[in-house]
């Protein structure tokens, strides 16, 4: 490829890099930071504190999880894959939701605590892990586990060296993913935590930053704090993955063997619908979520047309690691890097649009690389010689076969950012509001009704974009 | 009616080149390319087509092809691995080439149709592509290859597979189209399936075995 072809190419990537480095060059240089205060905080008992709290509940979370994984996986002996996989991509919001539906039918006197959350971590680790185990046990084939049987390994045994140690290094994997979310869970730790001292590093990084008493260096320190294990957290996936080899590993979104996850995404939608229905005739301000919503479509549909100009350009022109940085990063936290820029270079709203997409991309990318990396170059020359120029035979051939993954991840990353909060709320200060920023405040303010209202919403319109890029592909 | 000429045509790879000094072939005229294997038969096909840098002339009729890319030189091809394209059924991948030109009229159907039929396709004309067999596939990008009328046609090893009264039946087809419109066919062969009436044979041999540059030549093979 040409330099030219290839810098034109390269500069939507390169457009968002540098907005990144602007952004973290002004928050440095900006008088709201300094350097002495951060180190205090870095040093002090209270990020300590937040430190080990995080920790401790994100590894129980985990522990939880696996543990009940396993048990739902051997009572369902491989079955639901596609419905664990739909409920993975549930928000932490309509988690929470059914913590406090649960802790209210359980008559408990005060649903805020981080046993709450780790409960609701745990509900959305279970499927997480489920859908990604029973896929890496399909995977397996049964070729091995009838050697085993043959050669005199009991049920037990067979189930042992076969499904279990098969599956190694994929739980690993899966295990360090859920990590990642537990520590970068945001809306769920601030609906059910019951607020300071029950904060985790995601929330803390968040208070640190609240209109009124923002404080740029404690934000600064906590988010290094939080980098430096996310980063910790990335390696290791990368290392299990490198270990193990690409088999039995997969992070993205893998295309679907049965029906059940239409079914799974359907029945959500249905039950989100009615719902929904049932609370808005119980609530009076049911219409002021008309402009929520809108903005929510409005927000889903630009990210995910960046992400898909994003990783097309990072692909193309060779800068493919671009697009793979939003990885090493919690949304709050590329937020808190492009901050001091708010209202300066780009309206807030842009500003949420091109965090989301910078965290999405990943997503997206893991699906769409090796999708584009199998091109079918033959193909395509193929198609030159029978008269196709470059872009129309790029329609002609690759198209058809790549329509269907991108838009089945189009749908998911519009659902994705349709549920994402916390750049939102930091971005916004009030000024704008999607269905899930609005939920959030409502459930601040403890209007339980009207903030399920709203996370149904949410929920339908992820449900709705979710089953139009299911369905299309 | 076309002639193929090439002068001083080669074919660059940063490996080896592939070079062809002097060569015409007539309207209707098939020239049988051979060569043993490893003798760049394929580069110099992919460098006729207009896949791979070349240098020299390459010209059909008056219109000089080595100047013109890849979509631009209205050649008909049979691809070794036949390269059909998985989304299109039997009878749409025959009529791609068609499409890429215009809308198909109701005389490329029928056109289409009848090569179908006359290759013992008639009943797979609607098959998706992973439910053709290799020997069907073989003959669908066949009719690929002749139904837009193409100014040349390229063959490399079009009737790998097939067996003899399939590849008469091939043979028939392209003189068919042959006498509705004559012109050169590069053929890429092992051996003759079938011997045609006119034809010339371009020999493959190795000039300086250091540099691995290949020569292909009219006449006689090097090893006769």
């Amino acid at each position: 490829m040409r330099i030219a072809e290839r810098t034109l190419l390269a500069l939507p990537a390169l457009a968002l890099l540098s907005y990144v480095v602007m952004g973290v060059s002004s928050l440095v240089f900006s008088g709201s930071f300094r350097f002495s205060l951060m180190m205090e905080h870095l040093l002090s008992s209270e990020l300590r504190y937040t430190v080990l709290l995080t920790l401790k509940y994100a590894f129980l979370g985990l522990a939880f999880s696996w543990v009940l994984a396993w048990s739902l996986l051997l009572i369902l002996r491989g079955g639901g894959t596609s419905v664990f996989r739909f409920f993975s991509v549930l928000p932490g919001m309509a988690y929470a939701l059914l913590v406090l539906l649960v802790l209210r039918l359980l008559k408990t006197e005060s649903p805020y605590s981080m046993r709450s959350v780790l409960m609701a971590w745990t509900m959305a680790g279970v499927p997480f892990l489920c859908g990604g185990i029973s896929e890496g046990i399909r995977d397996l084939g049964p070729k091995s586990k009838e050697a085993l049987r043959a050669l005199g390994a009991g049920p037990v045994r067979a189930f042992f060296h076969h499904e279990f140690r098969g599956t190694l290094p994929l739980q690993g994997a899966l295990l360090l993913q859920q990590f990642w979310f537990f520590l970068t869970s945001f809306s769920l730790v601030m609906i059910l935590s019951g607020g300071p001292p029950w904060e985790t590093l995601e929330v803390a990084i968040y208070s640190a930053m609240r209109l009124g008493q923002t404080d740029v260096s404690k934000a600064v320190a906590i988010g290094l704090v939080q980098a430096s294990i996310l980063a910790l957290v990335r390696m290791g996936l990368i290392w299990v993955r490198s270990a193990a080899g690409s088999r039995g590993i997969s992070e993205g979104y893998r295309e679907s063997n049965d029906s059940g996850g239409w079914f799974g995404i359907l029945a959500v939608l249905v039950l989100c619908l009615m719902g929904a229905i049932w609370l808005a005739f119980r609530i009076e301000n049911a219409g002021d979520f008309i402009a929520p919503l809108l903005l929510t479509i409005i927000l889903g549909g630009c990210v995910a047309g960046f992400t898909l100009i994003f990783s097309v350009s990072s692909y193309f022109s060779g800068f493919r690691s671009i697009s793979i940085l939003g990885a090493w990063f919690s949304p709050l936290l590329l937020s808190l890097s492009v901050w001091s820029l708010t209202g300066l270079v780009v309206s807030p709203f842009l500003n949420v649009a091109l965090i989301q997409t910078l965290f999405f991309a990943p997503w997206f990318s893991q699906i769409l690389f090796p999708l584009l990396d199998r091109a079918q170059r033959a193909e395509m020359e193929a198609a030159r010689v029978f008269g196709a120029g470059k872009v129309r035979a790029f329609f002609e051939v690759e198209w058809p076969r790549l329509q269907g993954g991108v838009r089945r991840v189009l749908g998911l990353v519009f659902a994705l950012s349709a549920t994402e909060v916390s750049s939102v709320m930091l971005f916004s200060r009030g000024d704008f509001d999607t269905l899930a920023s609005y939920s959030q405040n409502l459930f601040a303010r403890f209007r339980i009704e009207e903030a399920s209202f709203g996370v149904l919403a949410m929920l339908l319109v992820s449900a709705i974009a979710l089953t139009i890029g299911e369905r299309r592909a | 009616m076309s002639v193929l000429r090439m002068r001083d045509f080669r074919v660059m790879l940063p490996v080896f080149s592939v070079t062809c000094d002097d060569l015409s072939v007539g309207p209707g005229e098939w020239l049988l390319v051979r060569a043993p294997s490893g003798f760049g038969k394929s580069t110099f096909f992919r460098g006729i087509l207009g896949l791979e840098k070349t240098e020299g002339e390459l010209i059909l009729g008056e219109k000089k092809m080595s100047i013109l890319p890849v979509h631009k030189r209205n050649f008909g091809v049979v691809f070794q691995e036949q390269l059909l394209f998985p989304h299109l059924n039997a009878i749409e991948n025959s009529l791609f080439g068609v499409r890429l030109r215009r809308r198909p009229t109701g005389t490329d159907w029928n056109r289409a149709k009848e090569a179908f039929s006359a290759l013992d396709l008639e009943h797979r004309m609607e098959a998706p592509l992973n439910e053709l067999s290799g020997g069907e596939r073989q003959r669908v990008s066949l009719i690929r290859a002749l139904l837009f009328d193409p100014d040349l046609l390229l063959l490399d090893e079009p009737f790998r597979g097939l067996d003899s009264a399939l590849i008469e039946k091939c043979h028939m087809l392209l003189e068919r189209q042959l006498s509705r419109k004559a012109v050169p066919v590069v053929w890429i062969t092992h051996q003759n399936e079938f011997e045609p009436q006119r034809k010339s044979v371009l020999y493959g041999g190795e000039l300086n075995h250091g540099r691995r540059h290949f020569r292909y030549h009219s006449g006689q093979s090097q090893a006769d």
